[in-house]
């Protein structure tokens, strides 16, 4: 039984689109970037010290932005806290309120504690007394910097971070959640869908870190180490295989099984998705950074082709990650409920979730990342490893 | 040693109260919540809502496409032009098996072509397919009927059950209704929906549906669709009325449902449906 | 070892900000929220005080009685005034003011007739309709016995649409 094009009148606009594709890109970010810290903080991998603690500071530049792209999609922007008033426990969406604040919590106390020794430090030597007070202030009056306090401090990092892992995955795996759970959508509901979120969270956390490293390390802003651009690049290649494998299943699922929604599926993919799913997704996103990403396995990484190779490999990674949003977000609605009928997408300007809005909020947590990167060194503590810390004892710590 | 693990066991201690706060606020119940439907004790201020179990039936074989559900709808309930509360497709099956669906406007004007003239002048049916005409050879139109559709008010709902800010509910009665004072315009629900039913207001920034014209059954009345259709095709009534026709007629006829398969319950049945009907 | 000072601290201020703010928020939720169920009870009056606009054939019919009972009586009988005459009665008394639209043109053309009577091969074939206009003015005019059956090309020259059915045996 063959159809003619057939929309249901209800189904003629789109109602997610780019606030909702931004919003898991931001998301996808502050899990990413979380996970890279996370390596180091709790997993004790050594070579990524020179970016953890700039890692937070990027996560949490990101998370200060999550919630703008969700408001600017509102209806009623103004009811937003209506989802903590009176939460629906049945959906996804209501988890957003609770678990969005439980891990901004974690996260700070845990760039708090990464940055103890500094903000105590301040909170003695700032020249003015408004900025002393400030420091203070921000050390809850304590000033205490001795072993004990230090070893605490990493013991509840550690802590944190053991927190900190599956909240972040929460916080964004619930956005695949939210796509995955609904039968209404077959392009969209797939069990598959979280771990295709998080696995495209990590690919791209990871990404933005290597191009923001290269960059900042360059100018001398952060501790240049090939070992630390090295391991950011296998956990990147392993990040994007696995992401492979499970995009991969998922189609391959939807073939194999050709129910009704491979039906809509294979008509998609070949018209509407064809050029951005097919051609820029799988044919510059994936295959371009996992060859390059392969390739660089078995390189040298002193050589100044392997950063140039991480940094392009890197960024179509992020490009790609971006575009996986857009062709779920907007693919999985650019077919009708009726599952015969297709229409297209055309983002404006100037709408109030046009591109104007989508370019300011992805700059918006750049430009705090550099205010707090003028309140908080990017560089990590010198003293926190063994062999540095007879350098660093010239000033005793107090009490 | 002593120390790490006595500092190990201050946190883990510190943490574990953490969680546990979290989630005694979590189940702490809200105001009323505790309170179920049929623990309400019926005053005046409750009228005679719990008495009611309300229920939809469609034949489509009476259905003759004239769209005046839609236009009635769009009057009783000041649905905005191109957003749909119901509407009617018009399904054709040809001689190769090819379903032509189609729903101008949501058969607001019925379906009509836009000029007439050749219609009233011309002697000739539509040679050019199905449509007004028939059709010739393998465009002939085999068999044909119309499919009105709207919320289909589901018990396992889809909608209801996304809805981050409990807007969307159904009602003790059977209604899904949605809180206009408290959507936040998430689209969410409509997403949701399989049957395209909802749709956000363009004007007032809400999520918008069908309410099986609370307004009206709740005086006594029939929805706007039911009370205009001039073949009643489409059926209203009360599952706990029992001498009602509907409970006759769902107990005798071959029911089916749109999207059986989803499992969302829909409370709004079909006598005659096809199962070509998307 | 003690827990450190700032991290006691800490935890105490995020005990209260989770405090603070919870209270908050139960506040904040409306006060018949939960009434009936996991919603805001009070919408379900909110949702039934409209009025209705379509108020059946009976309404027009306090005045109009013998058009509503020779509607009743014909074929068009399921079909309550509204269907036609557009604009529905709002229960005002002061008709034909508060409803212009009814009162100043009930949509003549052969459109009003044809959206429900024009043959589609998706219509139910036991309902009467017109597969071919021309041939029906033709065929059906002469039976009618008048003279100027030429100009009749609206359908309500012919029928009267509140009792359509042609009763040729008192035309013929
Ligand atoms: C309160 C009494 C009343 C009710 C109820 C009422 N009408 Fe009338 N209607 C009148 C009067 C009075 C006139 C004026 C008669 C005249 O001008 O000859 C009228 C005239 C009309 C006319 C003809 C106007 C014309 O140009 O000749 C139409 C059509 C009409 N009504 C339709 C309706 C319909 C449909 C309803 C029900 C929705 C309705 N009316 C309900 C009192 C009423
Ligand atoms: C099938 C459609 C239809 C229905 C149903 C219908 N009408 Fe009419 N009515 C018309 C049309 C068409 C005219 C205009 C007739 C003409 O101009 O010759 C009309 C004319 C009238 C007039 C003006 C009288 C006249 O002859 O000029 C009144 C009054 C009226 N209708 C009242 C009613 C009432 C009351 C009802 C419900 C009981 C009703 N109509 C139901 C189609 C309908
Ligand atoms: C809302 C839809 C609707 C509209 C508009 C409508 N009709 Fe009807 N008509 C019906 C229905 C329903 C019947 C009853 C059919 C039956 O008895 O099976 C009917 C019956 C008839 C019949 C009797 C047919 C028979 O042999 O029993 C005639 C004649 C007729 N209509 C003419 C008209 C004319 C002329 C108009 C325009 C003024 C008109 N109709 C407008 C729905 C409509
Ligand atoms: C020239 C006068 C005339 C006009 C104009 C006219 N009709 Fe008729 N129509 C008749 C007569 C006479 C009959 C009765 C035929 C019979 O019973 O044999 C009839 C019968 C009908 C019937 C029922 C019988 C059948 O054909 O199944 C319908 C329905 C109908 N007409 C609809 C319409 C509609 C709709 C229009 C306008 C588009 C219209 N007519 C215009 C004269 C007319």
């Amino acid at each position: 039984m063959t159809y003619s094009e057939y929309l249901f009148p209800n189904d003629m606009h789109i109602y997610w689109s780019l606030m909702i594709v931004t919003y898991p890109f931001i998301t996808g970010l502050i899990a990413g970037a979380f996970m890279a810290s996370a390596l180091f903080h709790v997993f004790g991998l050594q070579e990524l010290k020179p970016i953890s603690r700039f890692a937070l500071l990027v996560s949490l530049a990101f998370m200060l932005c999550a919630t703008l792209p969700l408001l600017f999609h509102l209806g009623h922007p103004e009811r937003a806290l209506n989802v903590v008033v009176t939460p629906h426990w049945h959906s996804a969406m209501a988890g957003f309120g609770f678990i969005y604040s439980f891990y901004l919590v974690v996260l700070t106390m845990e760039i708090w504690l990464s940055y103890w020794e500094e903000i105590v430090t301040y909170g003695r030597t700032s020249a003015s007394g408004m900025k002393k007070t400030f420091w203070r202030a921000i050390a809850l009056g304590a000033g205490e910097t001795s072993d004990d306090i230090k070893q605490a401090n990493k013991k509840a990092i550690y802590i944190l971070g053991l927190i900190g892992i599956p909240s972040a995955c929460t916080l964004h795996g619930y956005v695949g959640f939210i796509f995955g759970s609904l039968k209404s959508n077959p392009w969209w509901s797939t069990p598959l869908m979280p771990q295709v979120f998080l696995l495209s969270a990590i690919v791209s956390g990871l990404a933005l870190l290597i191009v923001m490293y290269v960059a900042l390390s360059s100018k001398g802003y952060l501790t240049w180490s090939t070992k630390c651009l090295k391991t950011l690049c296998f956990y990147l290649w392993l990040a994007m295989l696995f992401y492979m494998i499970s995009e991969g299943l998922e189609i391959l699922f939807f073939y194999y099984e050709s129910s009704d929604a491979w039906f809509v599926i294979s008509t998609l993919l070949f018209t509407k998705l064809w050029v951005s799913f097919v051609v820029v997704q799988i044919g510059i996103g994936v295959v371009v950074p996992f060859t390059l990403l392969s390739i660089m396995l078995f390189m040298k990484e002193d050589q100044g082709l392997y950063t140039t190779m991480a940094v392009i490999a890197a960024a179509t990674a992020l490009f790609e990650v971006w575009m996986m949003r857009w062709n779920i977000v907007i693919g999985g609605q650019q077919f009708s409920k009726s599952y015969v009928g297709f229409r297209s997408y055309h983002p404006e300007w100037l709408d109030q979730e046009g591109i104007l809005t989508t370019m300011g909020l992805s700059l918006l947590p750049f430009f705090l990342l550099y205010v707090l990167t003028r309140i908080l060194p990017m560089r990590e503590a010198a003293e926190a490893t063994e062999e540095e810390k007879p350098l660093q004892s010239g000033e005793p710590a107090e009490q | 040693m002593d120390k790490k693990k006595k500092n190990r066991r201050a946190f883990i201690k510190s943490a574990g109260h953490a969680l546990a706060g979290l989630l005694m606020v979590v189940a702490i119940p809200k105001p009323g919540w505790a309170q179920r439907i049929h623990d309400i004790e019926v005053g005046e201020e409750i009228p005679d809502w719990l008495d009611h179990y309300w229920v939809y039936l469609i034949d489509t074989t009476k259905c003759i496409g004239c769209g005046a559900c839609v236009r009635a709808d769009k009057r009783e309930n000041g649905v905005p032009p191109m957003f749909f509360r119901t509407w009617v497709e018009r399904y054709q099956i040809t001689e190769d098996n090819h379903v032509h669906v189609d729903s101008p406007d949501g058969g607001y004007g019925g379906f009509l072509p836009e000029d007439l003239a050749q219609l009233l002048t011309s002697a000739e049916k539509d040679p050019a397919g199905p449509g007004r005409g028939g059709g010739k050879g393998k465009n002939k139109v085999t068999k044909g009927f119309f499919v009105p559709k709207m919320c289909n008010h589901c018990r396992n709902t889809p909608c209801t059950q996304v809805c981050p800010v409990n807007a969307s509910y159904q009602s003790p009665d059977g209604v899904v209704l949605v809180d206009k004072t408290r959507c936040i315009g998430c689209s969410y629900c409509v997403q949701a929906c399989p049957y395209g039913s909802r749709y956000i207001h363009p004007e007032k920034h809400t999520a918008d549906k069908c309410t099986w014209c609370y307004h009206r059954i709740t005086k006594g009345l029939m929805p706007a669709c039911v009370t205009v259709c001039p073949t009643g095709a489409r059926k209203f009534g009360d599952l706990k009325d029992e001498s009602s026709e509907i409970k006759k007629l769902l107990a005798t006829q071959r029911l089916n449902v749109l999207k059986p398969e989803l499992n969302t319950e829909p409370f709004c049945f079909y006598i005659g449906l096809d199962q070509s009907v998307r | 070892m003690r827990t450190p000072k700032h991290l006691k601290r800490a935890l105490w201020i995020i005990a209260l900000l989770f405090v603070a703010g919870n209270a908050v928020r139960l506040l904040a939720v409306p006060e018949s929220f939960g009434q009936f169920g996991e919603f805001r009870g009070a919408h379900l009056s909110e949702e039934r005080e409209r009025d209705p606009v379509h108020r059946g054939s009976e309404v027009c019919g306090e005045c109009h009685d013998e058009r509503l009972e020779e509607k009743n009586n014909g074929a068009h009988g399921p079909i309550p005034c509204e269907n036609c005459h557009f604009q529905p009665y709002a229960g005002d008394e002061t008709h034909p003011e508060a409803h212009p639209e009814i009162s100043q043109s009930p949509d003549r053309s052969q459109r009003a007739c044809l959206t429900c009577h024009q043959y589609f091969p998706a219509r139910p074939q036991a309902f009467p309709q017109l597969a071919n206009f021309p041939e029906h003015i033709a065929t059906n005019g002469p039976k009618l016995k008048k003279d100027d059956v030429g100009a009749h090309t609206l359908c309500v020259h012919c029928h009267n649409p509140h009792d359509p059915k042609i009763d040729l045996g008192q035309n013929g």
